[in-house]
């Protein structure tokens, strides 16, 4: 927390580190909760499915009374989600953290070592946000969902993503997301510092392009290449990570039986 | 001073900044001008230059207010803000003026 709040006054800018109070039991789950409080973070982190439906109502009731940020971690989904002939779809179950009350959830990635079908996560990111969740929109619905004014949730990208992905992961999560760097930031040659610069160059430079009409997908590797002339930190990462890929099939892909 | 949207990137072009202004009018936001002295950058919230621009149409009428703000405080440090009315909330923030070290 010391290096949380030391960020948070060089750069004028809020800083979180999620700290993990997922536990055996709530007893355990409220004393972790109220120490993480207590050091002064702004965010705590569950599995939400591992700590079940009861629980996670529970720790986020206790979030918000304490004005504490939820960031909801999805370990252990793809046992309930991903046997197409039974279990709940992980729209479903993303719906249902919404209507819980989570702000941040992962989602599937689709170009990082978690999967998810590239229209169904898209689909999910616009549910988890949308004041008025059309099917037109969200991919994968079948039923329009007005939100009521109930907060939305940022979806989170994280699992095996580097600075190459930046053009794609942002048109796929686009604003109000959030993207999580871990492996390909502490991996950078030169330290985590320059891995979290390499990151953060990548991701502006890529939203600068987009606000100025430019294609991700297509130009994508020029707009690296242009920000990394003056990145060393970014050039470094890009020379690290090219060629690091998870291209293999999807398999939650939606299976229809009996066509 | 890195802080904010862009500020890892090489200071903006004018011309860049107007690129990103004319992407603000076109999703029909406001825009609003703010401004902050070094110490006073760690705020959330900065002292408004003026009104938030309900009427502006084009990014030379904003690219005008920002330079007026950096005349009138050449101390502080300028940021340009999009408001959005369908969402209730502000959803672009980057500095656009650094005063010297």
């Amino acid at each position: 927390m010391e290096a949380v709040h030391k960020a948070e006054a060089e750069t004028g800018e809020r800083k979180g580190h999620y700290l993990n109070i997922t536990a055996g039991d709530m007893e355990e789950m409220y004393r972790r909760a109220e120490l993480a409080k207590a050091l002064g973070s702004r965010i705590v982190m569950v599995d939400f499915l591992v700590i079940g439906f009861t629980a996670f109502a529970s720790i986020s009731k206790w979030c918000r009374a304490n004005g504490i940020l939820l960031h909801a971690h999805r370990a252990m989904h793809s046992v309930i989600d991903r046997q197409p002939n039974h279990g709940i779809h992980w729209r479903v179950l993303a719906k249902w953290v919404r209507i819980v009350g989570a702000d941040h959830l992962h989602n599937g990635t689709v170009v990082g070592k978690l999967e998810g079908d590239r229209l169904s996560t898209i689909g999910i990111n616009q549910m988890l946000r949308a004041d008025y969740g059309r099917t037109s929109e969200c991919p994968g619905y079948h039923f329009n969902q007005p939100w009521l004014s109930m907060p939305g949730v940022f979806p989170v990208a994280s699992g095996g993503i580097h600075v190459w992905h930046m053009p794609e992961l942002v048109s796929i999560f686009g604003d109000d997301s959030i993207l999580q760097f871990g492996g390909r930031t502490v991996g950078h040659p030169w330290g985590s510092a320059a891995g979290a610069t390499a990151n953060r160059v990548a991701l502006e430079a890529v939203i600068q392009a987009r606000n100025e009409g430019r294609d991700l997908l297509a130009e994508g590797p020029d707009i690296l290449k242009e920000a990394a002339r003056h990145s060393p930190e970014l050039r470094a990462a890009m020379e690290t990570w090219k060629g690091v890929s998870f291209d293999y099939e999807t398999v939650d892909k939606p299976v229809i039986l009996n066509p | 001073m890195k802080t904010e949207t862009f500020s890892y990137l090489p200071p903006m072009t004018p011309d860049q900044v107007r690129k990103q202004i004319h992407y603000l009018l076109a999703n029909g936001w406001i825009a609003g001008i703010e401004f902050a002295p070094p110490a006073g950058i760690s705020n959330t919230y900065w002292s408004w230059w003026k009104l938030p621009m309900f009427n502006a149409r084009t990014p030379e009428e904003i690219w005008a207010e920002i330079e007026a703000c950096r005349a009138a405080h050449p101390d502080c440090y300028v940021r340009l803000t999009a408001y959005d009315r369908s969402r209730q909330a502000q959803v672009m923030s980057f500095v656009v003026y650094r005063p010297a070290a």
